[in-house]
């Protein structure tokens, strides 16, 4: 006889896979604490869902019926016991309640447990800064298997400014590519429309999977190799099977950079973890990320950060405050 | 003897060359934590480079943001990374892992700690 949680794990995996097809990739499995093949299922759904979710968000989504199928706009307003004064229709949908219901209640009484968890943390964080701003993840009560997962904005208005305090919480879902590439359209006609000089979009190249599967192969050679010199663009197409012009071309439109720039941030943003991190030398810390002149280090080092290497390290290394 | 190190999410020390990494009972690896795993590991190396045996049963589970600055940052200062893990459910966490994000140093899975150090030992002698 099958046990009551492989049931509900079983059911779950189900509700999760009608999400994905029905194009909603924002939900997530609650964990149990088994170690067997169905827990196996359970968490490499949710990671492969929080995967698709990440390389498809703000492209498309899987299934667009209609313009306005996957936006919601969610709105709570707090008042500084961080009770809910006000609360917009998407955020009603989304909860199943009433407005009636709704006003008056915590902000916390919303949420899961998980969630309530950083909600404590975030209204410490509110009393300490009364102008604090922020983004945080949370997951609201409901009684369904999956828990669904709302990148939320928080601003707060501090008493000073309209005598007492508010707190406004908001997040959205992404919308679909039709309506984004519309409403791309219309921003360039209205500012077109103002005279203002555009860039020219570059033309994009549709990309096959084998085009994809060389932009990763060279970028993970990049990456494997970020402590030795870059090989020429000729060089790195012919080991990937393809021709610099396309190499280049590809990479920009796959990474928004070109491969000399990828490469140089890479090293970069690897310095800086030694930096904030270790008391090694900035010489030492140029050569652990596969700089050779220690000049060329610190002038890309600035064109990233805004700051010299050294002045980065006394904002952020504790040891050298 | 050696010295362990206990940081705030794990604990550290190093034996016979290779440095030891024990997570702490953590039920969601986040974005915010691993940052502070690596710099405390990044700290007590004090800028040398060894191979890491690395124990992960206390992760519960992490998320996308936190997976992504391992794969990149997490291998700093690492020679080699053996993991040592014998639950089902992680095991397979980490093949997918794994297989998302291309280490960027050589890494395996081993069910026991005494494979795991045959495996660094080989990284031992070419250093």
């Amino acid at each position: 006889m099958k046990r009551k949680i492989d049931n509900d794990r079983l059911h779950s995996i189900k509700e999760l896979l009608f999400a994905i097809a029905e194009g909603d990739l924002n939900y997530q499995i609650e964990r149990s604490q088994e170690d067997d093949e169905l827990e196996s299922l359970v968490v490499l759904l949710n990671w492969l869902t929080e995967e698709l979710n990440e390389s498809l968000r703000f492209l498309s989504s899987l299934n667009t019926r209609g313009e306005i199928d996957n936006f919601i706009h969610i709105e709570f307003i707090l008042n500084g016991d961080f009770n809910l004064i006000g609360i917009n229709k998407g955020a009603l949908m989304q909860l199943g309640i009433s407005k009636k219901n709704a006003i008056g209640k915590s902000f916390t009484s919303l949420l899961n447990k998980e969630s309530q968890q950083e909600w404590d943390k975030v209204s410490e964080l509110i009393l300490k800064q009364p102008e604090y701003t922020g983004s945080h993840k949370f997951q609201f009560a409901s009684d369904t298997p999956l828990k669904k997962m709302f990148l939320c904005d928080i601003h707060c208005i501090p008493p000073i400014a309209i005598g007492s305090q508010l707190i406004l919480i908001s997040c959205f879902q992404p919308i679909s590519n039709r309506k984004l590439i519309e409403s791309k359209v219309k921003l360039r006609k209205m500012k077109a429309a103002l005279d203002v000089k555009l860039p020219k979009p570059k033309p994009k190249i549709m990309l096959t999977h084998e085009d994809v599967k060389m932009v990763q192969e060279v970028r993970d050679f990049i990456l494997q190799n970020l402590d030795q010199p870059l090989p020429s663009i000729q060089e790195l197409a012919r080991k990937h099977g393809t021709n610099d012009f396309k190499l280049k071309k590809v990479f920009s439109q796959f990474y928004s950079n070109s491969i000399f720039r990828y490469y140089t941030e890479e090293r970069v943003k690897k310095a800086a973890i030694y930096l904030k991190n270790t008391r090694v030398s900035i010489e030492d810390a140029a050569k652990l990320s596969g700089f050779t002149n220690t000049a060329h280090f610190s002038t890309a080092f600035k064109k990233y950060y805004s700051v010299s290497p050294t002045v980065y390290r006394k904002l952020y290394n504790q040891n050298f405050k | 003897m050696y010295r362990v190190f206990k940081g705030k999410y794990s604990d550290y020390w190093i034996s016979d060359g290779i440095l030891y990494f024990e997570y702490h009972n953590i039920p969601f690896l986040d974005l915010k934590i691993a940052k502070s795993i690596v710099g405390e590991r990044l700290e007590f190396q004090e800028g040398k480079s060894y191979p890491i045996l690395c124990k992960t049963r206390g992760i519960h589970d992490a998320n996308k943001a936190a997976r992504d600055f391992l794969a990149l940052q997490g291998s700093a200062l690492a020679i080699a990374v053996a993991v040592v893990e014998d639950r089902m459910v992680a095991k397979d966490m980490l093949e997918l892992y794994l297989k998302r994000n291309l280490p960027l140093i050589p890494t395996q899975v081993f069910n026991d700690e005494y494979k795991a150090k045959l495996f660094l030992n080989t990284f031992l002698k070419h250093k």
